[in-house]
């Protein structure tokens, strides 16, 4: 019985249970230690397919009067009173148990990256959850810094740097349709006392929805004085061939 | 980091620009202690995510209008419930959005006149950028890592999350057995969660 309500987490994590069965997974989650674990990351997941819908591009303005209007007047919930001694406790433990926790996680993470290499299992998913780790921890740090650039064409590219992380999210929107046999590729540029130094930093895999879009994890971003898009026959070129399509210069 | 400070509704122009500058979380700490200003701040941060996800779901822009409100007023009542330990001020409140958002499409409409399937080809069309930049980013990550379910976990996850459906719904929508919608759902959501790099402290 209990096995069978905790297949219930995903759609539980979705909210698509109905009431009754809403209900009885709560009360299955209290007792279950393990899946409330579970159920945490699920929900955490879920939220992401939340925070990646369009934001609402024009607010009312009534709204934001109208809920602090009757925040005003609406009292808040009471919290339930923990004793002094183990909030302190709870307090001062928690960052530690945080830092704990997120090493753990780390070592999770490589430990699942091994045994899916180990079993030579979709090691495109695996490139792809250590690219998405670190796009996602470009994204989390506290230095992140984005810059944009729109040309007249349309073509809109938006880095998001991190040096803490040292690495860099490129995207790119509405990129011009592509003849058969060519190929996007972008440019990491350096400058330095002799000049600068162009190096391929890969071709880039359309979107396959959108062939007009294009996102790119850039690691190792230090001393990366600009990056450039090039067309290029298809696979990419060693040197960059032709005249960029769009250049950034990313400030030092 | 800068500690939070009230934002000014037009405080996203500029470029380059720092993204997040508000931090959130703090915010809805300091709202438990009946904090109005922070509050309003923390406001002022979500609302055009709220209303965004509130109008995926219940497609009403009225409707989805007053979800927003009942969620910030529900987050105003039990503030004190948010645990920064345990995650983030934005994984809480849109989880907040989509549960008040789900039990409105729900009591509105009967599953035959919802749709059927979700476009995902067009993507959202930001107009203003740095304050937009990590949402696109988040979408297209999240759009990316979904290509790696497989197609019923796919439409499992994307029709009871956007649409509001129950797994039951679901099953006959697809024409599967609501227990293996019911799995899909949670290996979807499990694949996703790898490939996000999600992990909860």
């Amino acid at each position: 019985m209990s096995h069978d309500l905790h297949t219930l987490v995903g759609a539980y994590a979705l909210d698509a249970l109905d009431h009754h069965e809403h209900d009885d997974f709560e009360q299955h989650l209290a007792t279950c230690e393990t899946c409330r674990a579970e159920v945490d990351e699920l929900v955490e997941t879920a939220a992401r397919l939340g925070a990646a819908v369009e934001p609402a591009d024009a607010v009312p303005t009534a709204l934001r009067a109208r809920v602090l209007e009757t925040v005003a007047r609406t009292p808040q919930e009471r919290p339930v009173v923990v004793p002094l001694e183990s909030r302190r406790t709870r307090r001062w433990l928690a960052p530690v148990l945080g830092a704990a926790a997120a090493l753990l996680a780390v070592l999770a993470i490589s430990v699942a990256v091994q045994q899916l290499e180990d079993n030579e299992v979709d090691k495109i998913t695996v490139v792809q959850a250590r690219e998405s780790a670190l796009i996602a921890d470009v994204l989390a740090s506290q230095d992140k810094v984005a810059y944009d650039k729109q040309l007249s064409t349309g073509l809109h590219m938006t880095v998001v740097r991190s040096r803490e992380v040292d690495a860099a999210v490129v995207s790119l929107r509405d990129l011009p349709p592509l003849a058969e046999g060519r190929s996007y590729q972008m440019w990491r540029i350096s400058k330095g006392a002799d000049g600068q130094t162009v190096t391929s930093a890969g071709v880039l895999e359309p979107d396959e929805v959108s062939r007009a879009r294009a996102t790119m994890l850039l690691p190792d971003v230090a001393g990366v004085d600009a990056v450039a898009v090039t067309e290029e026959p298809a696979g990419g070129s060693p040197k960059p061939t032709g005249e960029p399509l769009v250049q950034l210069t990313l400030p030092t | 980091m800068a500690l939070a400070s009230v934002p000014s509704p037009d405080d996203s122009s500029g470029n380059p620009a720092a993204t997040d500058r508000v931090d959130l979380s703090d915010l809805l700490v300091r709202t438990a202690r009946g904090d109005e200003r922070a509050f309003a701040g923390l406001y002022d941060g979500i609302v055009s995510l709220v209303l965004g996800l509130a109008r995926r779901v219940v497609r009403d822009p009225s409707r989805a209008e007053e979800v927003a409100q009942e969620v910030f007023i529900q987050v105003w009542q039990t503030a004190h419930r948010f645990d920064p330990a345990k995650g983030s001020a934005k994984t809480w409140i849109l989880t907040l959005t989509h549960r008040r958002a789900v039990d409105v499409v729900r009591r509105d409409q009967s599953a035959t006149n919802r749709e059927a399937r979700y476009d995902w080809s067009g993507g959202p069309a930001y107009d203003t950028v740095d304050e937009q930049v990590s949402a696109r980013l988040e979408y297209e990550q999240v759009r990316r890592c979904l290509r790696s379910l497989t197609e019923l976990q796919r439409e499992a996850v994307q029709l009871a999350y956007y649409r509001g459906y129950t797994y039951a719904e679901v099953a006959s929508l697809l024409k599967a057995n609501p227990a293996t919608v019911k799995t899909r759902m949670r290996d979807g959501l499990i694949r996703l969660r790898d490939c996000l790099g999600v992990s909860v402290a």
